[in-house]
């Protein structure tokens, strides 16, 4: 277990590197620069070049690629992840981040919750019910969630519930003034809680439902029925605790997915998080937050990854990693 | 001896119609409603969009400036937008747009997932870790933000854009999507090779003295041919939803092309106005791809039942 462990902490470290360098280059290396489309108020495009020139002097990006980027990394490794240049000027990236790290996990986690609360007792109506009416509207169901654009519903919603309904805030997290009230921050979170939540209710519930007509077809459960022992019973204990086992790796399969869901989520609802900094940052040119939030998403990728492994083996005996 | 011998027995009972594997799987495939209904619809829109030119009531960027944000009338059916151009032809317009980038970074993504994975199993050894571990890796990176990353600096990349003009963002999305778009298919192929090389067939072909390259192309892919097909026909809906989902962002496709993601960019700005023009881009856009998730799910049960869930 320990050596598993440690070998997949390794591949891990190597694999965030990796990307480290592609992100890096990719911002990098696409000749222009960030300032090129900016003059600054510039008179002439001579004066535009020179304070190009003087900033990227400022900024250092007149320094070779490898060695920014060796700069950068060491910085980083110790958590020093740069200044913002356009969103926030002048402000270290992390502290931007930290103050919306906690909305984006918090945004992500709710989803995560709600869509498996969801999922998951219609997986298992679907599975026990095969080909019944609750099946068939539960499958056109998904069907219409996976096929459903995330940001037009988001879109909808908004304009159903908060422009004609006039029943929850169109965006952001709190109401100014009422930071402590809870109701308050209940009603922001609702919509782009649901939003997010719905692609992935549509593809979790179509796989517990496989997962568990899977299991409902084993010898142990005839048995287990054979004993007597009540339907219900034999569903919720012999059949879940084995179906539920794949479910755990799409979990962790599945977080790339909801931060990129975050990305798209939180530029609707105005929802101050990381994935709207993020989008802040790309549209304008701040390659430094650019940067920072792509390698964090990467780490709870990879992250999430190595937990769903790690709880597979707690939840399955059966598992040993050697 | 009137009567001639009966025979032994009736001849119709062994004579069997024959059916061609296209046959079959069509006769398969039929019995889907959904999946009928679901190419029905494939095929009127695609129709639809194909023939823009000829049967739009409008082009896709001629102002009406009496008639900004109108709402549907006779003139025009499902109203006008911001600037007054006439939401429907705008629609039929941006699905030339949709569909063409949708069908061709699938097409792409197929060759390239196929390749690598039939390369990665035939050969195994060495060129297996190193291609089969380059999908892991890719498959696990998060697709988004890459996608934002790449879409935004290539776009301001001036002699892309000097070269290619007005299609610069059509070009710039089919290749991202291709990037992060072909592992899924590349995983797919893999193990279907593997377990086909392992084959009586392949064997046969081996000892007649076919090459590794006509044994990849001439049976082991062929043979790989129903899984291909079912993950192209869902992959182009989810590529649709994709493109939508970046040009909706501002970083897909830019004007003058429309398309229906960037039919709804900005679109926050205006719904208070005219929630309808909200409505129409993102309506078509879930039509078209539950007709193809649909289609797909029937192709999928007629190519080869044992796929079926």
């Amino acid at each position: 277990m320990r050596a598993f462990l440690l070998r997949r902490l390794l591949q891990n470290a190597i694999l965030l590197l990796f990307i480290s360098v592609i992100v890096y280059g990719i911002l990098y290396l696409v000749p222009g620069g960030p300032f090129d489309q900016l003059n600054f108020g510039a008179t002439s495009a001579t004066a535009a070049a020179a304070q190009v020139k003087r900033l990227n002097e400022l900024l250092g990006l007149d320094r070779p690629l490898y060695e920014r980027y060796w700069n950068w990394l060491t910085k980083a490794l110790v958590g020093d992840w740069g200044m913002s240049w356009t969103v926030a000027f002048g402000q270290p990236v992390g502290r931007l981040i930290e103050s919306r790290l906690g909305n984006t996990l918090l945004l992500m986690g709710l989803s995560a919750v709600f869509s498996l609360a969801i999922a998951l007792p219609i997986g298992i109506i679907s599975a026990v019910r095969p080909y019944s009416i609750w099946d068939y509207l539960i499958t056109a169901f998904s069907f219409f969630g996976l096929s459903m654009p995330t940001f037009w519903f988001g879109v909808m919603m908004l304009i159903i519930f908060s422009v004609v309904l006039g029943w929850l805030p169109a965006g952001g997290a709190i109401t100014p003034g009422k930071a402590d009230d809870i109701v308050d921050r209940i009603r922001h979170l609702i919509m782009p809680v649901v939003v997010l939540s719905l692609v992935q209710v549509a593809g979790q519930s179509r796989f517990i439902r496989s997962s568990m007509l899977e299991v409902l077809k084993q010898d142990y459960i005839r048995t287990a029925r054979a004993k007597g022992v009540p339907w219900a019973r034999v569903v919720l204990t012999h059949g879940l605790r084995n179906a539920i086992l794949p479910v755990i790796t799409l979990l962790g399969l599945e977080i790339p997915q909801l931060f990129g869901g975050a990305i798209i989520t939180e530029t609707i609802f105005t929802w101050p998080g990381m994935g709207r900094l993020f989008f802040e940052g790309i549209s304008r040119n701040d390659w430094p937050v650019v940067q920072a939030i792509t390698m964090l998403s990467a780490i709870l990728v990879v992250g999430g990854n190595l937990l769903a492994d790690l709880a597979y083996a707690v939840v399955d005996p059966r598992i040993r990693y050697e | 001896m009137t009567d001639p011998m009966p025979p032994a027995f009736d001849d119709d009972i062994l004579a069997t119609e024959e059916v061609s594997q296209a046959r079959l799987v069509w006769r398969r495939f039929r019995r889907h409603r959904l999946g009928l209904l679901g190419i029905t619809v494939i095929g009127v829109i695609a129709l639809a969009c194909m023939l823009a030119p000829w049967i739009a009531p409008y082009t896709f960027d001629k102002p009406d400036t009496s008639n900004i944000m109108g709402t549907p009338s006779a003139s025009h059916w499902l109203g006008t937008d911001e600037l007054g151009r006439d939401v429907l032809s705008r629609l039929l317009y941006a699905g030339r747009i949709s569909l063409l980038v949708s069908l061709v970074a699938t097409m792409l993504s197929i060759v390239i997932g196929v390749l690598v994975g039939s390369i990665a199993a035939y050969f195994g050894g060495a060129l297996d870790t190193l291609l089969m571990r380059f999908t892991d890796i890719m498959l696990s990176l998060p697709s988004l933000p890459l996608l934002l990353i790449f879409s935004k600096t290539l776009r301001d990349f001036g002699p892309l854009r000097r070269a290619l003009g007005d299609n610069t963002s059509v070009v710039i999305i089919i290749t991202v999507l291709t990037i992060f778009g072909w592992m899924n298919v590349a995983r797919l192929v893999y193990g279907s090779v593997l377990s086909l090389k392992a084959r009586e067939f392949t064997e046969a072909s081996r000892a007649l003295g076919a090459s590794s390259f006509r044994i990849i192309f001439t049976h082991l892919i062929p043979n790989s041919a129903a899984p291909i097909i079912v993950a192209m026909t869902l992959g182009i809906g989810s590529r649709i939803i994709a493109e939508a989902s970046l040009s909706f962002l501002g970083l897909g496709i830019v004007p003058p092309n429309p398309s229906w993601g960037s039919m709804l960019s900005g679109v926050q700005a205006y719904m208070f106005r005219n929630p309808w023009l909200a409505f129409y881009p993102g309506l078509t856009i879930l039509i078209v791809v539950l007709a193809i998730n649909f289609a797909g799910d029937a192709l999928r049960d007629a190519l080869d039942p044992r796929l079926k869930n």
